[in-house]
């Protein structure tokens, strides 16, 4: 990464900007959708490096089969992610759970912020890769949010639970990355800046529901849930870093129950005019078609704990599986992967041989808990008989794994495109040559706003906070030893912070949204609300980063 | 026909890629993973034209 031969200069730097700009420009500005852009975002990368970056073909290809080994990984939890949301959608369970919901609160602003930020955090505290988006989604969907905000909301209610989530996944890679003199404090400062994102999740999404209204009538639960997810993980961090986002996340999500019993959460939200969130913008309509969904659907086929069977299964699970040391340990054991050789490029970049590279356990992977959960689920409910009570009430619809291949094939065209669009450019030498851009020119202070950008940078082309920590930590670091005047604390904590915000604009992750949420094709609408987000809560982290460093 | 099937079908020849570099140029077989670089190509063409030349009925 750090190679002296590498070209950077403002060409090579403009130039390598431009895949990532292509992709931009096609999915926001011209709303190609995301299988039909990802390619074009893989060839664009692959012309710069043959042209510009002196890549040898064979470095190219071996580069980009990289990226169909890494996109494999995301892969694994969209399709079965797509699986159990078809599981439980054909069961009526969706409809089950919003009704079964509506007796405990009817409060919408509730629900939604319940939904898309304390729940998305709680699972992406135990299962990342993209999960709580494809999961959350179709439930917002069930709630009455638009297909579009269904898979926005999530996006930026989940970020920041990326780099201590799953398990501190992020800050396990960047401890093997980057040598770190006190990973305490580093723990403990990134925290500090995630607490950022927490706050910021919580009054987006109560004003993207309601405006203004809707923020004043939210306030006291953001106020709680941001203490609980940010506050808590701070401390936590001090104890554990790698429970700090689990056990944070889990403590807002069981405050729930409390809040919904506080009548200001439990009765309908009064003084919100616009809702430009919801399918209907009038709530009374919207009650009114719920009604009449219920009157034309009957009952639900199963109750509430019945409904929320899938989640509670997907938790255990989970924890059974991860939270054990030793559990962890034996079925971490189990890798496969294939290798690849040490390939160059002409500017002397050299990306070493691996093998296996990259390798794939798949008992600690959250796509094996995702099909568990889908299996248990669904032996659960045909043995009810849910689905074939659910179907007479319902038009004939497609099978479930036709329906499975429409909703998959796309994201996972889109994803392969990212993917081997993100492994050319670093095989090439294009993300080292951006990143080194900015730390060559940028003076100290500059620098440590501009660090949490890099972090962002890196998430959105490989839609991973631990991908983006594992391209980016190691040129942090040497920025920080080159530079006089900059802290390893707030500097890698700003690129972990970057990496964690860059997620709500990942367009893997904004596809396995589109996928559940029923609205391929509509990612650079949803990038339209994500990005200016991304780009509000980096600067007030470029700019606590800044103030971290003189601390 | 249906564009999902097109799709799928150049998933396919993506996904097939990987094993065929991988073992192609750690094997030093250059048949193999020229195979796989002409998939990666060819599969990734594909998506991009669908939204010219396929309708869906």
């Amino acid at each position: 990464m750090d190679d002296t031969q590498l070209p950077v200069d403002v060409l090579h730097w403009i130039a390598a900007l431009v895949p990532l700009a292509v992709l931009l420009l096609l999915l926001v500005v011209l709303r190609w959708k995301a299988p039909e852009a990802g390619p074009i975002g893989m060839f664009t990368a692959a012309a710069i490096a043959l042209l510009l970056f002196r890549t040898p073909f064979e470095t190219l290809i071996v580069g980009g089969a990289r990226g169909v080994w890494d996109a494999l990984f995301i892969l694994f939890v969209v399709w079965p992610a797509l699986l159990l949301y078809r599981v439980v959608e054909r069961a009526g369970a969706f409809a089950a759970l919003r009704n079964g919901i509506e007796r405990y609160t009817r409060n919408e602003l509730f629900l939604v912020m319940g939904f898309a930020w304390v729940f998305a955090s709680f699972l992406q505290g135990i299962a990342g890769f993209g999960a709580p988006i494809a999961v959350v989604a179709p439930l917002l969907v069930a709630l009455g949010v638009r297909p579009l905000f269904a898979v926005a909301l999530p996006l930026i209610g989940h970020a920041w639970a990326n780099m201590f989530g799953t398990l501190a996944v992020g800050w396990l890679a960047t401890l093997r990355v980057v040598e770190l003199e006190d990973p305490t404090r580093v723990a403990f400062e990134t925290a500090i800046l995630l607490w950022i994102p927490s706050i910021a999740a919580g009054f987006s999404i109560a004003w993207l529901y309601g405006r203004g209204a809707a923020v004043r009538a939210a306030l006291p639960m953001i106020l709680v849930i941001a203490t609980v997810h940010g506050g808590g993980q701070l401390l936590l961090t001090l104890w554990d870093p790698v429970l700090s986002t689990f056990i944070a996340s889990s403590i807002a999500l069981l405050l729930l129950y409390p809040l919904s019993r506080w009548k200001r959460y439990s009765e309908p939200a009064e003084g919100i005019e616009r809702r430009p969130a919801m399918k209907d913008e009038d709530a009374d309509a919207t009650a009114r078609a719920r009604d009449e969904e219920i009157e034309h659907e009957g009952e639900p086929v199963m109750s509430l704990p019945m409904a929320l069977l899938p989640y509670a299964v997907l938790t255990v699970i989970s924890i059974a599986a991860l939270v054990p040391d030793r559990v962890e340990e034996a079925l971490g054991g189990v890798e496969v992967g294939l290798a690849f050789p040490e390939v160059s490029t002409n500017y002397g970049l050299v990306t070493e041989a691996e093998d296996p590279y990259s390798p794939f356990a798949p008992f600690t992977h959250p796509g094996t808990f995702l099909l568990l959960s889908a299996i248990v689920v669904w032996i659960v409910y045909r043995t009810k008989g849910y689905y074939e009570a659910y179907a007479e009430r319902r038009d004939r619809e497609a099978g479930l794994l036709a329906s499975l291949a429409d909703d998959a094939v796309p994201a996972s065209v889109a994803i392969v495109g990212f993917l081997v669009m993100s492994t050319v450019m670093e095989a090439s030498g294009q993300t080292a040559v951006l990143a080194q851009g900015i730390a060559e020119v940028a003076p100290p202070t500059i620098f440590a706003f501009l660090s949490t950008w890099i972090g962002v940078l890196g998430a959105f082309m490989t839609s991973s906070n631990t991908a983006s920590n594992i391209l980016f930590a190691p040129l942090q670091q040497d920025t920080v030893v080159a530079l006089e005047g900059l802290r390893q604390p707030p500097i890698i904590g700003a690129q972990s912070t970057g990496g964690a915000i860059g997620n709500a604009i990942a367009p893997a992750n904004v596809v396995l949204g589109t996928g559940t949420a029923g609205n391929v094709g509509e990612e650079g609408e949803i990038l339209r609300r994500t990005l200016p987000w991304t780009i509000g809560v980096a600067v007030l982290v470029g700019l606590a980063t800044v103030a971290l460093n003189a601390w | 026909m249906r564009t999902v099937m097109v799709l799928g079908a150049a998933l396919v020849l993506m996904l097939l890629a990987f094993p065929l570099v991988s073992v192609g140029t750690t094997g030093d077989a250059d048949a193999l993973w020229w195979i796989g670089a002409a998939l990666l190509v060819v599969g990734g063409v594909i998506p991009p034209l669908t939204r010219y030349v396929i309708r869906d009925d």
